[in-house]
């Protein structure tokens, strides 16, 4: 009778499970636990992750460490994956000649085109043009409401034809009520001083419940500024930056001019062992992931020197170079996963800190490492705890053997193992070797779309994004879910929460989300996320490991690892693949732990078949 | 300002001592948000109390009350003893608290995030 360890080091998680040997070779199994990597996965600095882990699951078995007999770790886990995004697009104003935006409430609404002219001007009647001619009035904070209101209503009063006007303040709704007709006035202007006086402007505030049409409208433009043909093709730019706001300036200045700039992207060289394929990022995903299809098997990956793709293949290439102390030259990139994304990007030179929406390509790129990191791991476990250690199985094909410890599964079977770093499968048939597969792209790289395409600050919101199911706060006493269930609260709530989207803890603890983004947005750009990467990378697995290449001769799909574990996911693999005609479920390893700990449990029943073999 | 007494409205409560300009920076904060807002004379001394009543009486259910230095936003379904937000008038900072209370009050009423400090 022996007691051995199974431990499983994950890119995000460190899972061990401990078992009794019974003398006929049968595993009868103590204790499990779970605790976060620390460190990159394969390197040394695991080592205090998995110390804790061990001592946690040795004491919920009543033993301590130094009765163990053997510690397993998982082999050479063979990959390790690296994400990275970059915008293809920029929009450049030069000359401030646009100001969109959204402030909570502008003033007034309708559409007004004068030359702009500040305030203190209009109160001096020193305007430079004629008393007929159309004006925009700029007010800066310094200007009270009730000040300016008084000065543009003494103005209309004396003929001047005021037609609008940019505010910094929020002052827009008061002014516009103060005045004799209502008119358009967008406020919350940042950096009013950066309106040029004396130039042509348009002003459109639109209808509550609608976005500005004329100012959004190539030929709307040209129609307020009566542009030449040549020109309007020069502000579609503008016009595409202002679409969805509720208002939005377009000043003409003479040399002003906003670009969308082409920044330059590059291209990936994928080298198959049969053949190499060179793409341009700009094509697209999808267009990358046809390329790289072709000239599989993939035995490196270069990007372009001197563009984005190639400054990001080489940090990832970098990254890892320095990490496992190999040579740069002998890290080989293993697998691609390319996204495409829109991600809002402030525009340079705007004056109310606008943003525009601009394309960008994200990469999950995996490398190749080698056994003899995980041997360096487990000789310093070795010593540090003096018991025996040992690499104990390909990762994928233990993560079958606890994957078949759920109840009801049988082979032949095939796994999707998904975590942070990368999605796995494996493929087992009575009598036949495991097929298994590791690809670039999973949980880190949705978490990494929702920060760029919703625009946030933090990775750990993103990542709370990601795993928690969204609300909005209703009243001080309600939240609607984001399924339209509507759960009452006898205490009310933090008044900070109300009207606000919040996430929904599997404690129920509700946490706000910064973002102008309602919940809908945030919602759908959280789905698309998982569709683009973790239901795409579940097709690519299958299609790997299925022996045909085809999908539908798998019958069987268990879900083990993190994937399992989302609060979305099984539903969304369990709907696409029910059009191949493929059971999925979610795997339930030993029958107590759910998908988890599938890794940690294979490595000890594949110790006790080895052991049965040897017998 | 109308004074029809069934018009909805936030309603708005000032104790006695309390300086009348308070009243038109509350309204200022209310109009930019786009919601009416009505005085009428405090039943109650205390701050929550008198916001409170305000709230009550309100057929939007928001009321504010301003007393002992202090401004609270209240809402009907509230413990009459917990306003929503209650912020000390400081001399120096009492247009923008009074303002920012306005604006507080309609935004109970049309459900935008509040502005806490």
């Amino acid at each position: 009778m022996s007691i051995i360890v199974g431990i499983d080091i994950g890119n995000s998680t460190t899972e061990t499970a401990v078992a009794r040997i019974e003398d006929d070779g049968s595993p009868e199994f103590l204790s499990s636990g779970t605790t976060m990597t620390t460190g990159i996965k394969g390197t040394v600095e695991n080592i205090p992750g998995i110390v804790h882990v061990l001592e946690e699951a040795t004491d919920s078995a009543g033993i301590a460490i130094e009765d163990l007999d053997l510690v397993l770790l998982n082999e050479a886990t063979p990959v390790i994956g690296d994400v990275a995004m970059e915008t293809v697009t920029e929009t450049i104003v030069t000359e401030s000649s646009m100001v969109g935006h959204n402030p909570g409430s502008p003033g007034g609404k309708g559409i007004g085109v004068g030359k702009t002219i500040h305030i203190r001007d209009l109160e001096d009647g020193e305007r430079n043009g004629g008393p007929d001619e159309p004006v925009i009035v700029v007010v800066p904070r310094e200007y009270d409401f009730e000040v300016a209101a008084g000065i543009i209503r003494e103005a209309v009063e004396a003929g001047v034809e005021v037609q609008g006007g940019i505010i910094q303040g929020d002052d827009g709704v008061l002014i516009s009520n103060r005045l004799p007709d209502p008119l358009p006035f967008v406020d919350e202007v940042a950096h009013v001083d950066k309106v040029p006086l004396d130039m042509l402007a348009a002003v459109e505030v639109a209808p509550k419940g609608h976005a500005v049409r004329q100012l959004s409208n190539p030929y709307g433009i040209a129609t307020l500024f009566s542009l030449s043909p040549e020109e309007t093709g020069h502000v579609i730019p503008i016009a595409k930056a202002l679409v969805g706001l509720r208002s939005a300036v377009v000043i003409r200045t003479p040399a002003g001019d906003v670009q969308s700039k082409q920044i330059p992207a590059g291209s990936i060289k994928f080298m198959g062992e049969h053949q190499n394929l060179t793409v341009e990022l700009e094509r697209g995903a999808e267009a990358i992931m046809d390329t790289l299809a072709h000239v599989q098997p993939l035995s490196d990956v270069q990007g372009e020197a001197g563009t984005n793709v190639g400054g990001m293949i080489e940090n990832v290439r970098q990254t890892m170079a320095d990490v496992t102390e190999k040579p740069l030259a002998d890290v080989n990139i293993h697998d691609v996963l390319a996204v495409d994304c829109l991600v809002p990007q402030q525009v340079v030179g705007g004056i109310a800190d606008e943003f525009s929406i601009e394309t960008a390509t994200g990469l999950a790129i995996m490398v190749d490492t080698d056994r003899l990191l995980m041997e360096r791991v487990a000789e310093t476990l070795a010593e540090k705890i003096g018991v025996r250690v040992e690499l104990g199985g390909v990762e994928a094909n233990t993560a079958i053997l606890g994957a078949l410890t759920t109840p009801g599964i049988d082979v032949p079977v095939a796994i999707i193992d998904g975590g942070a770093g990368s999605t796995d499968g494996a493929e087992l048939q009575k009598g036949k070797v495991v097929e298994h597969v590791h690809l670039a792209g999973a949980g880190n790289m949705v978490t990494l779309l929702i920060k760029n395409e919703l625009g946030l600050e933090r990775f750990d919101v993103a990542e709370q994004i990601k795993i928690y199911p969204l609300a909005k706060v209703e009243s001080l006493f309600h939240i609607r879910h984001e399924d339209n269930g509507v759960q009452f609260f006898e205490e009310p709530l933090d008044p900070s929460l109300f009207a606000r989207v919040v996430l929904v803890t599997d404690d129920g603890d509700l946490i706000p989300i910064e973002s102008k983004h309602n919940l809908d947005r945030i919602k759908t750009v959280r789905q698309e996320a998982k569709r683009k990467v973790l239901l795409r990378n579940s097709i690519r697995v299958l299609e790997r490991i299925s022996p045909s290449g085809n999908i539908r001769f798998l019958d069987f799909v268990a879900i083990v690892g993190r994937f399992g574990l989302d609060f979305e996911l099984p539903q969304m693999l369990m709907n696409e693949l029910s059009n191949y005609g493929i059971v999925v479920g979610v795997a339930n390893v030993r029958g107590e732990l759910g998908p988890t700990n599938a890794v940690a449990t294979g490595l000890i029943i594949n110790y006790c078949q080895r052991q049965g073999e040897a017998k | 300002m109308d004074d029809d007494p069934d018009r909805p409205a936030i309603l708005v409560s000032l104790a006695p001592e309390v300086d009348e300009r308070l009243y038109g920076w509350i309204a200022v904060g209310a109009e930019e948000e786009g919601i009416p807002c009505r005085r009428v004379p405090p039943e109650e001394t205390d701050t929550a109390a008198i916001a409170y009543t305000a709230a009550r009486n309100s057929r939007l259910g928001v009321g504010i009350g301003v007393a002992s230095g202090q401004v609270a936003v209240h809402e009907r379904h509230m413990p009459a003893e917990r306003p929503v937000v209650a912020t000390a008038v400081e001399e120096a900072h009492a247009r923008d608290t009074c303002r920012s209370a306005g604006s507080n009050a309609a935004r109970l009423v049309i459900g935008v995030p509040l502005q806490l400090e």
